[in-house]
């Protein structure tokens, strides 16, 4: 069986310097406390009442996911799926309800956020995304995880578009990286050919040989990175990363 | 009730978070839920929760809910007649 080809069309990161877009940077304002301080009109052009009130997990994934469905403009809600890598789940968010609760006033706000689903629900929302929402709330690469689930429903046909969304978040999270800036990786891939016809083909495959520890990318958060920098660089590349405990690669192809 | 319904638009801001919305865009007679403002069945909750906890107001049922929660002036009024009870 033929697959059809996957094209990337788009891609952000929010870290710990800013908010990165393929065609964008915007470092954060002197006085804005790195992610956790992201604001509305640094990402989404329209009023959005609903921003506010978005817990950190979902304000970074709604940012990120915006960021690229803004440069993705070939999607199609009906047929669009979202994929998160979300390691925490909704640890951060849970502990805010607890603090709540024994302050005597549980927020029902909190309280119903307290899924590891709940970041995409408001992207799904806002955007009309009618495709599947399928989450990856923990185990050794939520993010590849996310990659091989979205890449399997786009050959299969069953999707024309994935957004692929990693959000790591360890605010208050007691013995977690609590040390680690709170980051967000978006990705979005489709059948189509999109409007960028410079885009990339995308390709996440097995290798044929044992796995080489040293070669391998484990860490979601590098491996996000070095997704994003070839996609900025507009650079050809197969980037190792484990699959079940075999040899795999992600290979971007450029034409 | 002028003042306790502009310190209900500020505390609505605040305590739901909104964005890009200010006191002067709230309409003390424009329906909170749905149309209006736009908000859902969790702000509402949040709402009473602070309504019991900065006024002692109570909502006894879903019903009187409806109405209290129907317009920023209804909520004043609520208080009102709660705090005169």
């Amino acid at each position: 069986m033929t697959h059809p080809p996957i094209f990337c069309s788009g891609c952000s990161i929010i870290d710990d310097s800013g908010i990165h877009t393929l065609a964008d940077f915007q470092p954060w304002e002197s006085d804005q406390d790195g992610p956790a301080a992201i604001k509305r009109t640094q990402v989404l052009g329209q009023p959005y009442i609903a921003f506010g009130k978005l817990n950190l997990p979902d304000k970074l994934a709604f940012s990120a996911g915006s960021l690229v469905l803004r440069e993705s403009t070939a999607y199609s809600p009906e047929s669009t799926g979202i994929f998160l890598g979300i390691p925490s789940g909704s640890h951060s968010t849970d502990l805010l309800y607890k603090y709540s609760v024994e302050e005597g006033t549980p927020s029902p706000a909190y309280f119903s956020a307290t899924l590891p689903s709940s970041p995409v629900a408001d992207i799904a929302i806002y955007y009309k995304i009618k495709g599947p929402d399928i989450i990856f709330p923990g185990g050794d690469s939520p993010l590849l995880s996310a990659i091989e689930s979205a890449q399997f429903l786009l050959q299969q046909g069953k999707l024309n578009g994935a957004l692929i969304l990693l959000v790591e978040e360890t605010t208050g999270n007691p013995g977690g990286s609590s040390d680690l800036q709170p980051f967000a990786f978006a990705i979005h891939l489709q059948t189509g050919i999109p409007d960028d016809t410079a885009a990339p083909s995308f390709h996440y495959h097995f290798g044929e040989v044992s796995p080489s520890p040293e070669e391998m990318i484990h860490n979601d958060r590098s491996l996000a990175t070095t997704l994003f920098t070839l996609l900025r660089k507009k650079q050809s590349e197969r980037i190792t990363v484990p699959i079940h405990g075999f040899k795999g690669y992600i290979s971007l192809q450029y034409t | 009730m002028e003042a306790l319904m502009q310190e209900l638009k500020e505390k609505i801001i605040t305590s739901l978070k909104l964005s890009d919305v200010t006191p002067d865009d709230i309409d003390v007679n424009a329906p909170l839920i749905g149309e209006g403002l736009g908000l859902d069945s969790i702000d509402t909750l949040e709402l009473l929760v602070m309504l019991e906890r900065d006024y002692r107001a109570t909502v006894p049922d879903v019903n009187a809910g409806r109405k209290v929660f129907s317009s920023v002036r209804s909520m004043a009024e609520h208080i009102r007649a709660q705090q005169g009870a």
